[in-house]
């Protein structure tokens, strides 16, 4: 009976967001979040879009060693689009077992993309990961408008392509 | 009072609470700040912003003899200061057990200037979590978060976060209730110092009673440019019940760090600390290892990395930990070696050395991937290990072949072979097709084949995964 109930409850919703839809605009959009970087600061999806065009979110945990590959890979990305108004965020995806160990580990490489920090898996769950390593390429409209899960050598070609197509000549 | 109607009601309050907030106060509730803080001028109805995924997914276990078809919605929704978060779904990451379908989450949050307002399931973290440390890790079917209210308020330097929440573990059996409260305070931009205080309700069942306990704690960090250190000690108070004995804990951690290296080291001590609202750290890159209780041992661990542009990177991790009450000890030591970027080869070479309960074991893995073909992306991957445990010397393979054409169709094979038998089989072979909509609207995937057995983790948490073989056929839409 209870999970009737809760059925239930999904469709209504699910009919209350339809019906709400002519009255208030509704737009699939990326979630907006606010994380910690390793030096403290905290960083704002909405406010960093406000001063670039893409912004490329890559969830990540220490261990996860197609994770390390791929960051080796994208390092270069940000310098090379940069001027077109592109920034990556690293998103680490380690609870506090392991989230001490992710300070050192990056700054011991000379990787030049900001790392954000989410210990209780949050804004991963909000993001519907399932699986590290998951990039996102968001746009100035906050849509996202490329996805891809796991990494595999020669998947950087797909990447680049994505991140040209969507940044402004 | 179940926890499916305390959400609910907890919902209902909060979103009373700004409904009313809302009409007297319009443009305070839903006007986006600007840069400076400030809300801008002038406001009309915010936009829902929406995302959210849809998984449905077949499974045919041949071994458990279970064939099961599970759901999950998730919805992430946004609308001017707030958001929210729901999820319904019998999703279980086990192919030998099912579950019913429910509303596993559903979170709601209020974001003020200085002020942010969470009812609903939520996580919550105080300094390294030995006082509290409430996650989910879906993978792995882990769950502590908690349900109720929590409150984070940020004064200049800073922040209070306060929370009242219960937990779950069976609708009958088991029903925990927490109260708790962190203060942090940022010194300048080098020091942070912060204190704990968590009060549980830990319903034992009904022989057992209730058990109340209070946790304290202080924790802090201090950041400089080239080093780092952070520590945490808490209190264990339990209440008159002689059953139960005091405890305490304490964990501490330093790192430097240069251009291309890094060194990192810590030590723990952690007396009668069991909570199940706190998972303590330890130094482990394997917890799967060893029986070692993290909640009553001591240990210490480094971290070494050298990561020289032409040479590749150069990872060295040691990690030892005590029983308190005389169990067996833990030692584990692991070296990992990623070669520099070779054009279309990559190599890691990794050696383990661990002594357990189960004696010795020393893997060397090497692991070789090789992309064949630029427009096909196809792929070979070898991961090779040699054990020398109580069982002797043996050895393990696995070997994987991918072929990937334009991010949208791929297979993968991969085969499995362990020369000693447990208990009977020693391959394990499966093949994996996916299919992803160009647009990446929705994906398709269908495992067949068996895959081993084994001890799975996440974040230190590990659970027993059993033995699969049959096919499981997912489809993911995302919108």
């Amino acid at each position: 009976m209870k999970q009737i109930k809760v059925v239930l409850l999904a469709a209504v919703m699910f009919l209350a967001l339809a019906a709400l839809h002519p009255i208030i605009a509704a737009d699939a959009s990326a979630p907006n979040f606010t994380l910690k970087d390793m030096d403290g600061n905290k960083v704002k999806l909405s406010k960093v879009l406000e001063d670039h065009e893409l912004v490329m979110i890559d969830f990540w945990f220490l261990g996860c060693k197609p994770c390390v590959e791929y960051m080796e890979y994208f390092d270069g990305l940000e310098e090379k689009f940069g001027e077109r108004g592109f920034k990556i965020f690293a998103i680490n995806t380690d609870s506090s077992q392991k989230a001490g160990k992710a300070k050192p580990f990056i700054r011991g490489r000379k990787w030049a993309f900001t790392v954000l920090l989410d210990p209780t898996g949050e804004v991963r769950k909000r993001y519907q990961v399932k699986a590290e390593p998951t990039t996102f390429l968001i746009n100035k409209d906050r849509k996202i408008v490329y996805r891809h899960q796991g990494y595999k050598k020669g998947v950087e070609k797909e990447v680049e392509k994505a991140i040209d197509e969507n940044l402004p000549e | 009072m179940s926890a499916l109607k305390h959400t609910f009601i907890c919902i209902f309050c909060v979103s009373f609470v700004f409904m009313c907030t809302a009409l007297a106060f319009p443009q305070t509730v839903f006007a986006e700040e600007s840069d400076d803080g400030e809300a801008d001028e002038g406001w009309t109805f915010p936009v829902l912003y929406y995302s959210g995924s849809n998984k449905m997914q077949y499974t045919n276990d041949h071994i458990s003899d279970t064939s099961k078809f599970e759901n999950e919605l998730a919805v992430d929704l946004s609308w001017g200061k707030f958001d929210g978060y729901f999820r319904i779904s019998n999703d279980l990451s086990f192919p030998s057990e099912k579950k019913s379908i429910e509303l596993e989450k559903v979170t709601i949050r209020w974001h003020g200037p200085s002020i942010t307002v969470t009812g609903g399931d939520f996580s919550a973290l105080f300094g390294q979590g030995l006082a509290l440390n409430c996650f989910e890790a879906q993978a792995i079917d882990f769950d502590n978060e908690l349900t109720g209210g929590k409150l984070d308020i940020e004064v200049g330097p800073a922040l209070l976060t306060i929370l009242k929440g219960d937990f779950k573990t069976d609708e009958v059996v088991k029903k925990d209730e927490i109260e708790a409260a962190h203060l942090g305070f940022n010194i300048g931009s080098v020091a942070n110092i912060g204190g704990s205080y968590v009060s549980v309700k830990d319903d034992r069942g009904e022989f057992m009673g209730t058990q109340e306990y209070t946790i304290t704690g202080v924790d802090g960090t201090l950041d400089f440019k080239q080093a780092n250190i952070t520590g945490e000690y808490v209190e264990y108070n339990q209440d008159d019940d002689e059953a139960y004995e005091d405890g305490s804990g304490w964990i501490v951690s330093a790192a430097i760090y240069g251009r291309e290296w890094s060194l990192y080291g810590g030590m723990y001590d952690y007396k009668h600390i069991a909570s199940q609202f706190a998972v303590p750290a330890t130094f482990k890159e394997h917890p799967e290892h060893g029986g070692a209780d993290g909640n009553d041992e001591e240990g210490y661990g480094i971290k070494a990395t050298w990561s020289p542009e032409a040479l590749g990177s150069f990872d060295f991790n040691y990690a030892q930990a005590n029983i308190q009450d005389g169990g067996f000890p833990y030692t584990e030591a692991v070296f990992m070696w990623t070669a520099p970027q070779m054009g279309k080869d990559s190599i890691i070479v990794e050696g383990r050395h661990f002594y357990d309960i189960l004696g010795k074991e020393n893997n060397a893995i090497v692991e070789w991937q090789r992309t064949l073909n630029s427009d096909y992306l196809s792929s070979v991957a070898v991961e090779y290990t040699l054990i020398n445990d109580i069982f002797g010397i043996h050895r393990e393979y696995t070997v994987g072949l991918g072929i990937d054409y334009n991010q949208q169709f791929s297979v993968d094979y991969e085969h499995e072979f362990a020369a000693f038998k447990i208990p009977q089989k020693n391959r394990w072979d499966k093949v994996v097709l996916k299919y992803t909509d160009p647009e990446q609207k929705y994906d398709v995937r269908l495992l067949f084949g068996s895959q081993r057995a084994g001890i799975q983790c996440l974040g230190g948490i590990c659970q027993q995964v059993p033995e699969f073989k049959g096919y499981e056929l997912t489809f993911n839409l995302y919108f």
